[in-house]
């Protein structure tokens, strides 16, 4: 288990983090929200020693990180970097071996990878040479190669076209089966929704939200519905129930403890219903509420 | 995987990388052939000068100029022959108006020595006119007259004569002291481009989570250093090949190629103690900046802060050979001792207490400005926005 405890960091008068703490349990995916500059890439950066936090640790199984526990962990930056005039592969293999790995261990994991993403006739090709989203895949790559526990990726999806995010999400949920612990930040919220089982949410620094992101949703205390009768939107005759639009369209926010059973009879004692949705709020709205507070 | 794996694995990515490049290869070999090249053509200007003016003097056997234009002419080489009155040739040398005056047919005076080339010219000039005169005396064919005449030899007086050896010592020892000061500046300068060329393209920061900075610093030192060394051992062979296969006029140095030998060991000595105290300089100021273009703002220091070495060196070797005071202390100061000390070495003019000093102190200098260097680029690798100081990044990395 990835432990982030108590960590603060500011830099000259600004405060970065400030108490952050949150587990990344193995086999298990947590997504890391927040807005621009809100401190994601710093914690981040302070899992791999780029950032020397002014307090609080960070763990790994309950011991402080040493040099070798870290070849087991896996990166990727947000600001992208790769040696543009090195060989694809060559590259990935040098990777490789400076994560621990072997001559031959390290060409195997290149070639399969490599292939993995359909790169591998690119394997003699540099870098550069490569378009846009394949550079991605090769930056992903480098940071899996030699097989890591821990993966940490900061904002992985940023620039994949829906393959590649397919792809990407296919890689993490395999990591995850394998028993990694993953911990990756996205403005994506509907992907994360999709694909996390935990997430964590920084706001200016501090870590506003944490845990099981089922759990979260469903504690929220109210709910979204979204109940027509007779073809139009139909407005809950409860106390509390508000309408709010969103992207054009409309919805009601009622308490928690109006239930379904209820609601349904109501509507069907105003008439026929012909759509009728009852949900917690989305990972989108957590987020919203989280970061405005 | 421990700290010296990963360095031995950086310095290996360092050197293929670039070993594989064809601008590389192409240097290398350019300037090897430049080297040898330059051994070549000293060797013709020294045979082959346009018009060499001589002079001749005192009781000269009659014929004489025309047998020097005639011996010159068998020689390729073009000559100007005049007639000087014994009062007025150490004159003429001294001011430089003629090269080497051949007086009453036997004596060659000359500023100091002659190349073998005048002295061919002379002693074939002096045989034929005795030959000639014997053989109209005694009515004898061309034949018999080698047959029983004895070659002359002309004697050499030399008006200021300098030690051959010293003239091939000094020229050395200032050649390598160019190729130090310009093989150092460029791979310290390659040091830094590549630490700037990582941060540019941000991959500094997937490697420094894998590796310490420390040891990316000295893998990356080591391995432009690796290609440094293959680059100086190039132009050393070169030196050595054209010492050997050129040409040279016969400077009278029996052993000027194991000279050459000697000296090309010690460039390559004092091109690593030079390198590694100049390498982390360039690393440290190149982590400092964020971009190529910035490159100039940081590269001029150690150009300037190597360049007393060089005034040393020039001005003593256009003056007496002699190192002044100061310049020896400053031969012990790891700025210029890889410049200044081998210099002394090669004119012969160090102990060996002083080579150990320098060496002593070069590596105490180095061991300082790793742990300088590795701390400023900690504090600096993944800062991408313009120029960081070097006393913030300092601090940064504290922090």
């Amino acid at each position: 288990m990835l432990s982030v405890r108590n960590i603060s960091k500011h830099f000259g008068d600004v405060v970065a983090l400030r108490d952050v703490s949150f587990d990344v349990e193995p086999g298990r995916i947590m997504g890391f929200l927040g807005r621009n500059g809100a401190g994601k890439t710093t914690t981040m950066r302070s899992v791999f020693g780029l950032v020397q936090p002014d307090s609080g640790t960070v763990s790994y199984n309950g011991e402080a990180i040493t040099p070798a526990a870290r070849l087991r962990f896996g990166y990727m930056p947000e600001e992208r970097g790769l040696y543009p005039r090195m060989k694809v592969k060559d590259q990935l293999v040098h990777f490789g071996r400076l994560s621990g790995l072997s001559v031959s261990e390290a060409g195997a994991a290149a070639d399969r990878w490599l292939s993995e993403f359909g790169l591998a006739d690119r394997a003699d090709a540099k870098l550069e040479s490569l378009s846009h989203g394949n550079q991605q895949r090769i930056q992903l790559a480098a940071a899996i190669v030699h097989d890591p526990d821990v993966l940490v990726l900061d904002e992985p999806f940023s620039g994949l076209d829906p393959i590649g995010v397919a792809s990407l999400s296919e890689v993490l949920r395999e990591f995850a089966a394998k028993g990694a612990a993953i911990l990756f930040s996205s403005h994506q919220l509907d992907l994360v929704e999709h694909i996390c089982e935990d997430v964590a949410i920084i706001s200016d620094g501090r870590v506003v939200v944490d845990g099981v992101l089922h759990v979260i949703r469903e504690g929220a205390t109210y709910r979204r519905v979204e109940i027509w009768v007779d073809g139009v939107l139909w407005d809950p005759p409860v106390e509390g129930a508000h309408r709010v639009e969103s992207g054009g369209r409309a919805h009601h926010i009622v308490d928690v403890s109006s239930d379904v059973e209820s609601l349904l009879s109501l509507a069907r004692s105003s008439g026929t219903i012909t759509r009728f949705s009852y949900e917690p709020p989305s990972l989108s709205d957590v987020f919203n509420e989280a970061v405005s507070r | 995987m421990n700290a010296s794996q990963q360095i031995f694995l950086i310095a290996r990515r360092e050197f293929l990388e670039r070993a594989r490049s064809r601008v590389f290869l192409f240097t290398m070999l350019g300037l090897a052939l430049l080297v040898m090249g330059g051994i070549f053509a000293v060797s013709f200007i020294g045979s082959g000068e346009s018009s060499v003016p001589l002079g001749i003097s005192g009781d000269s056997p009659e014929g004489i100029t025309a047998d020097i234009e005639a011996a010159a002419a068998a020689l390729d080489t073009s000559v100007t022959v005049r007639n000087y009155p014994a009062a007025s040739v150490e004159g003429a040398i001294e001011q430089g108006e003629i090269t080497a005056v051949l007086v009453d047919g036997s004596t060659i005076i000359s500023n100091q020595a002659p190349s073998g080339t005048v002295v061919a010219i002379f002693t074939a000039a002096a045989n034929s006119a005795v030959r000639r005169e014997v053989s109209a005396d005694l009515g004898l064919s061309d034949e018999e007259v080698v047959a029983i005449v004895a070659p002359v030899r002309v004697t050499v007086t030399e008006l200021d004569p300098e030690e051959p050896e010293q003239i091939a010592r000094g020229v050395a020892s200032f050649l390598a002291a160019v190729v130090l000061l310009t093989t150092i500046m460029m791979f310290g300068q390659f040091v830094a481009m590549g630490i700037v060329e990582e941060k540019q393209n941000r991959v500094v920061e997937v490697i420094l989570s894998k590796v310490r900075a420390t040891s990316l610093l000295i893998g990356k030192v080591m391995g432009i250093g690796l290609l440094g060394l293959v680059q100086i051992l190039a132009i050393g062979v070169a030196i050595v090949l054209g010492l050997v296969l050129a040409p040279l006029p016969d400077l009278g140095v029996p052993g000027l190629t194991t000279i050459g030998v000697t000296a090309v060991v010690w460039l390559v000595f004092w091109f690593m103690m030079g390198y590694m105290v100049y390498s982390f300089i360039y690393a440290t100021l190149g982590a400092t900046i964020s971009r190529q273009e910035d490159m100039q703002s940081v590269a001029f220091i150690p150009a300037i802060a190597i360049l007393p070495a060089y005034f040393f060196v020039s001005f003593t070797a256009s003056t007496s050979g002699e190192l002044s005071p100061l310049a020896r202390l400053a031969s012990y100061v790891p700025l210029w001792s890889p410049i200044l000390m081998p210099y002394r070495i090669n004119t012969g003019d160090a102990m060996w207490w002083e080579v150990v000093l320098a060496v002593a102190l070069c590596l105490a200098a180095m061991a300082a400005l790793i742990a300088v260097g590795s701390r400023v680029y900690r504090g600096a690798a993944l800062r991408t926005g313009g120029k960081v100081s070097i006393r913030e990044a300092w601090a940064s990395a504290a922090e």
